[in-house]
């Protein structure tokens, strides 16, 4: 089920809700139970067979978690990062290891023909987190299944992140207070994050879908790099209004996530870039891979060594595909130069060299993400440098900045800080809050017509 | 602030409960046709463990609901407003998708134009050989697609489709002088072709297809053909009907656009018998609505996109003759069978049962006429798979 679906937003979000705080406050396993039997209905809905592996990672992880506890020996850490792993393997990248080992060395292994379970690699680094956190000392052990099941499974950020830490919500599991503030202010997140999918993502989303479906040999540049484009806007609106919605369900029910996004299409170099996009996840690498293995501290070559295992593993997280690990060298690639050398030369040139740079650069990542082989992605790369010969090669660029005019416009304004400057501004104001929540249900009434009326409402995030 | 947050969180769920709510209490669990969306509306899912369990049966909660959404259509005329409003292109008034109000036209390939001009070049040169060498004579009649009739109405950046449109048509039709067949091109005898297409329907009118008509008798009587001439007192009138067109797609914003069908007042006067593939026996060519306000289509025609169909008008001193090619035809047909003996139409995309090639062995038309619009003079598949074999549709 996605949020942008009838069905979440006509059946299941006010059922949970009502279910929710039908329960008294005081009653907080009570809440969570509610909280817990949405999740798994929730996950049901869209994945009706995977409901069990995620009942397998939640108990395993439990359990893990809890001999790690006891014992501290790290044979059980070893197991659990084994099972945790195991799941991904098996799930995931179990056909594209077949693939290549057939490829490589001219077997004609069976394919198993598993079909990824949506969520499964937010869910199992979820797991990883609570299990590497327990072990570190960090948080405490939860000696209660059910908190853990809540927490493993909430729906608010089960399918597409933002990968919420055991720590970040420990406390709020056991004691939290939903407030009239919070859900006020999670629900008008949640048609912020709702219109930004709608009427934002979702344009944007079928120019890109209808270019990257054209042969890349017929492609010239200008239709190319709209394409290439509108993927950017797409992406980041899907996956930042997604995070939006979830931030904002969590509030209502209150839990406060960490932010996901921060502007990150406004970064001067790649490593900023990171800093502001899918920030849970880059952190969660950060903190449990590339810190682990040294981080920067043993020397230049170990830490230049350490991102791009870093970056190897964030290119495979996000899909078994050589086009995904060539993503993830790119950035290793453009990180280390900018270790090594480049983000002091940026430092020292004009701000807008460093915009356009790290632009360009995630651009064509994005053109690496959303090609569906490497022969796709070569054709299309070479199709962004490719003078135009035709009329038509014009005319169909042309003719996808003219038709989503409006769209093209409002990505461009939304993806710089517009927002946060409004508020400085207008923060003070009486009629600011008025205005805010009234601007927000205007866009739900917009986006309810949107859900209504479109056909085309696909989120990008749900394979990962 | 307190109260402002409270309305807000009221205003929500007011929304989120009361369209559910309405939802269900109006919409009934079968399917019904949408005449606004001109297509079936989604029935209620059944529930089935295996539907469970593939995830299909929540799959169909999602369509019933949005399929059935109170007030759906006007939910949906709002849409259709509000994209107007924002200033989007689009051509002939209509908003033909729901993803854009202008249709994206993919355009053809200059690249590929030679080559496939020569390829179907070929196949038509065979098929003329074969009608030749028993007798007959074969003429390929090409008439403008809606986005050629209506090019004048695109934007300037989408120029690209009525070049690509013109660099496909050249290379064909000479093609086609290189090889010797005989050809017809409509753009070419349309003085205003967009007078002669439907705003909410991708075909030619009647008055347009008539007009076809009468240039392919002018043209086959230039061949040799003896044809009687039956259609030049024939009248129009427009039925009162409300006409949405044939798109299987949805034609939002129409609710305030009233295009009329038109068809004979005066029809030419020659008896004929039909069969149609499915054993129908002596449907009428337009199959009138009974009442004056139910909802009519394209599909008036000839009933339709009909694999094979068989008129006879007993006259065995005029020729016999074969037309085929896409829905076009559907109205020509209604003209077409008054210049010849037996009248065979065959529409390749759904029948299968034997090859051209040997249907026209097997019955010998004296005259063979192929129609096709511009946007497809290049298409190899459908009526275009000249060569297939049966299996093909």
């Amino acid at each position: 089920m996605v949020f942008s679906s009838m069905a979440f937003l006509f059946a299941f979000l006010m059922i949970s809700i009502l279910c929710y705080f039908a329960v008294p406050a005081r009653c907080r396993s009570g809440r969570n139970l509610v909280l817990l039997g949405c999740s798994l209905f929730f996950y049901f809905f869209g994945e009706p067979l995977g409901i069990f592996l995620m009942l397998a990672s939640i108990c395993g992880n439990y359990f893990a978690a809890r001999l790690i506890a006891r014992r501290r020996r790290r044979l059980f850490l070893i197991l659990a990062l084994c099972f945790n792993l195991g799941i991904l393997g098996v799930f995931k990248y179990a056909d594209f290891v077949l693939e290549n080992c057939n490829a490589l060395f001219g077997l004609s292994l069976p394919m198993t023909g598993i079909v990824m379970p949506i969520g499964i690699s937010f869910f199992t680094f979820q797991g990883l987190s609570y299990v590497l956190d327990v072990w570190k000392g960090t948080v405490p052990v939860q000696k209660n299944l059910l908190h853990i099941a809540a927490y493993i499974s909430m729906y608010p950020q089960l399918v597409a992140g933002p990968i919420v830490r055991y720590e970040t919500v420990a406390a709020e599991l056991l004691d939290r207070r939903e407030t009239l503030t919070d859900a006020a202010e999670g629900a008008r997140r949640f048609l912020y994050g709702l219109a930004k999918k709608m009427l934002l993502s979702n344009a944007m989303g079928e120019i890109a879908s209808a270019v990257f479906a054209e042969d890349p040999a017929a492609l010239a540049a200008p239709v190319a790099w709209v394409g290439a484009l509108a993927y950017t806007f797409h992406i980041f609106f899907d996956f930042s209004g997604y995070s939006d919605m979830a931030i904002g369900l969590g509030r209502i029910f209150g839990f406060h996530f960490l932010e996901n996004f921060n502007y990150p299409y406004i970064a001067r170099s790649v490593t900023e870039f990171w800093r502001r996009w899918h920030i849970s996840l880059s952190s969660w690498f950060r903190d449990y891979v590339y810190i682990p293995l040294g981080g920067s501290r043993r020397g230049l070559p170990r830490q230049l060594f350490n991102i791009a295992v870093v970056w190897a593993l964030t290119g495979l997280w996000h899909g078994a595909a050589w086009n995904f690990v060539l993503w993830g060298v790119l950035f290793a690639g453009l990180l280390i130069l900018e270790k090594c050398f480049l983000l002091r030369w940026l430092e020292r040139l004009p701000r807008a060299v460093g915009h356009l740079y790290t632009l360009f650069f995630v651009i064509l990542g994005w053109v690496l993400f959303n090609t569906t082989s490497l022969a796709h992605t070569a054709g299309y790369l070479a199709a962004l440098f490719r003078l135009p010969e035709h009329s038509r090669d014009l005319g169909q660029a042309v003719y996808y900045l003219r038709q989503y005019l409006p769209e093209w416009i409002l990505c461009v304004l939304f993806s710089l800080p517009v927002a946060p400057w409004i508020r400085g501004k207008l923060s003070g104001r009486r009629y600011y809050e008025p205005l805010v929540t009234l601007g927000a249900a205007a866009l739900f009434l917009l986006s309810l017509l949107s859900v209504v009326s479109s056909s085309f409402n696909p989120f990008i995030y749900f394979r990962f | 602030m307190k109260t402002l947050r409270i309305a807000f969180l009221l205003f929500c769920a007011l929304v989120l409960l009361a369209v559910p709510v309405l939802t269900l209490a109006s919409a009934t669990a079968e399917p019904v046709y949408s005449l606004y969306e001109n297509r079936n509306l989604a029935g209620r899912p059944g529930l089935t463990l295996s539907g469970l369990l593939s995830g299909e049966y929540f799959e169909a909660w999602e369509a019933y609901l949005r399929d059935r959404v109170w007030q759906r259509d006007r939910l949906l005329r709002a849409d259709a407003a509000l994209q107007t409003a924002l200033s989007r292109p689009f051509v002939n008034d209509v908003l033909v998708s729901d993803e854009a109000l202008l249709p994206y036209v993919t355009g053809i390939d200059p690249g590929s134009v030679a080559a496939d001009a020569a390829r179907m070049a070929d196949a038509l040169s065979a098929l003329s050989e074969q009608v030749a060498a028993y007798g007959g004579v074969f003429l390929y009649v090409g008439v403008p697609n809606q986005y050629s009739a209506c090019r004048a109405g695109y934007p300037d950046y989408m120029d690209y489709v009525g070049e690509g449109l013109d660099a496909a048509r050249d290379a064909f039709f000479a093609a086609l002088d290189e090889r010797g067949v005989a050809w017809l091109d409509m753009n070419e005898v349309f003085a205003d072709p967009a007078a002669f297409y439907f705003h909410t329907d991708h075909h030619m009118d009647l008055p347009g297809s008539v007009e076809t008509c009468r240039a392919i008798f002018d043209a086959l009587r230039g061949m040799g053909i003896e044809i009687p001439d039956h259609l030049s007192d024939v009248t129009y009138r427009a039925l009162p009907n409300p006409f949405y067109g044939s798109r299987g797609r949805k034609l939002y914003g129409l609710g305030g656009m009233t295009e009329e069908l038109l068809v004979y007042d005066r029809a030419p006067e020659v008896a004929y018998s039909r069969r149609d593939y499915d054993g129908t026996e002596n449907a009428p060519l337009i199959a009138l609505p009974e009442t004056g306000s139910e909802p009519v289509s394209y599909g008036i025609f000839t009933g339709g996109d009909m694999a094979e169909t068989v008129i006879t008008t007993d006259r065995p001193a005029l020729s016999s003759a074969l037309i085929f090619g896409d829905s076009y035809t559907n109205t020509i047909e209604t003209a077409f069978y008054t210049g010849f003996d037996e009248t065979r139409s065959l529409d390749l995309r759904y029948y299968g049962d034997v090859s051209l090639s040997d249907y026209l062995a097997q019955h010998r038309p004296r005259v063979v006429v192929c129609v096709r619009d511009d946007a497809n003079y290049l298409n190899f598949t459908g009526n275009g798979n000249l060569h297939g074999d049966a299996e093909i549709r």
